[in-house]
């Protein structure tokens, strides 16, 4: 005699809800039941479309407001980005010859400055960023209290000097830092945390020769801010509104100078 | 906890929103749901059990908002279902079969009722158990574990008529 199974613990069959004893129950009755097999696979077929066709990527714009309201506490006691341009004692980013000198001229002779893969590796950046910024435990692969030597690390990946910025003062804790290779590149990527919002990144690999103003773009649902300086491409990237982008980057510029071209060999 | 919960949004808003058009049945009215019930979450972060898991903690929040919103509007007609292409970000341009067949999947998800899009979203695509999404939906396991199998022996019956492929064909183009 054949026992029917209902479309619910059909479902709950394909969708691992039943305990083990009922699960080889089910399995055995499959075996005499070709109509209960044949929804089986019509559901499992149903489940597998249903997740490519709602798959993450599909949904991860994420809209300005929801960023305002995500920064919005943070933004209450910030000053416009101008008032930072001008308050530059603290410096974020600091190029300047000599120091930490290696051998890593072939990643610059190599590194590639098409439109297209320059967009390929800012959204590598973000896609990088949005997996990182979840690991608040493991935010950083070199802990910020060895400061001293991230910078030699990573100045010497890049053949420059790199210092460390001091960020508190837009509510960003230094939490350390990580190597990032991307399209064979070195990419030195120094994580901040908020108190309020996710953490945010800025990365430094080689670049253009010639120099790009900022330009925000979005990638992965994440405004990323990217700009070339003297050789070198900068990314700003987080769950930041493009004005909270553009503050980081104005700073950044600013303590970078004009015309500060690093010293190479 | 405040400063756990205003940190995951983002993170988790590409799942926030899924569920929001899954109730809606529409991208425009999705979009204002999460705004909304992440603004109620924010007021309430207090709430929030650390050690519970916070993406449901939101989906209930973004179900509770939703039922209030359709109370608070009883005259609502039902939103036009837009085509998949708008809803999941298509360029417009429909460059593969694959492509074709899974807005054909999409779209069939939205034409199914609300209640079905909502344990389907869940179950199937985000993976809670039934348990789970009974909590979030505050209706019994029995309920989701009835809608669930109407749902997606619907949604097979839907894709079968409107053409679409077989999964293997979908996932090898993938």
């Amino acid at each position: 005699m054949t026992v029917f199974i209902d479309d619910a613990t059909l479902a709950a069959y394909v969708d691992g809800e039943l305990d083990p004893a009922q699960l080889r129950e089910i399995d055995r009755l499959l075996t005499s039941d070709p109509q209960a097999r044949h929804k089986v696979r019509r559901m499992r077929e149903a489940t597998a479309l249903l997740r490519s066709a709602c798959a993450e990527s599909h949904f991860q714009e994420v809209p300005d407001r929801l960023m305002t309201l995500v920064e919005k506490r943070s933004t209450r006691s910030r000053t416009p980005w101008r008032h930072w341009m001008m308050a530059a004692s603290v410096l974020l980013i600091c190029l300047a010859g000599g120091g930490y000198v290696l051998d890593h001229q072939a990643w610059r002779a190599e590194t590639v400055t098409t439109a297209d893969n320059r967009e390929a590796m800012l959204d590598e950046i973000a896609a990088y960023h949005l997996i990182y910024a979840r690991q608040t435990e493991h935010l950083a692969e070199v802990s910020a209290e060895r400061r001293e030597h991230i910078e030699a690390w990573l100045g010497s990946l890049l053949n420059r000097t790199l210092k460390v910025p001091d960020l508190s003062s837009q509510g960003l804790k230094f939490e350390g830092a990580r190597l990032l290779a991307i399209d064979a590149h070195p990419v030195a990527q120094l994580l901040w945390s908020r108190e309020y919002g996710d953490p945010v990144a800025i990365c430094v690999t080689f670049g253009a020769p010639e120099s790009k103003p900022l330009d925000i773009q979005r990638h992965r649902g994440l405004n990323v801010g990217a700009w070339d300086e003297n050789g070198y491409t900068y990314v700003v990237v987080g769950a930041l509104t493009e004005d909270s982008v553009r503050r980081i980057a104005a700073k950044v510029d600013i303590d970078i100078g004009d015309g500060e071209v690093p010293q190479h060999g | 906890m405040e400063n756990h919960v205003r940190s995951a949004l983002v993170p988790l808003y590409p799942r926030l929103r899924r569920f929001a058009v899954a109730l809606t049945g529409s991208s425009a009215e999705g979009d204002d749901l999460v705004q909304h019930a992440c603004e109620r979450a924010l007021a309430r972060t207090c709430q929030w059990q650390p050690g519970t898991r916070l993406d449901s903690w939101l989906y209930r929040i973004i179900q509770n908002t939703w039922v209030d919103e359709r109370k608070s509007v009883r005259s609502r007609t039902q939103a036009p279902i837009e085509a998949a292409t708008d809803a999941i970000g298509d360029d417009g341009v429909r460059r593969a079969e694959a492509r074709l067949t899974l807005d054909n999947v999409y779209r069939e998800l939205c034409n199914l009722p609300e209640e079905q899009r909502a344990v389907l979203t869940l179950v199937c695509v985000d993976g809670l158990s039934y348990k789970e999404v009974a909590e979030i939906l505050g209706v019994p396991v029995g309920t989701v574990m009835s809608r669930v199998a109407r749902g997606r022996l619907a949604l097979a019956e839907r894709i079968k008529a409107s053409g679409a492929h077989s999964a293997d064909n979908i996932l090898k183009l993938r």
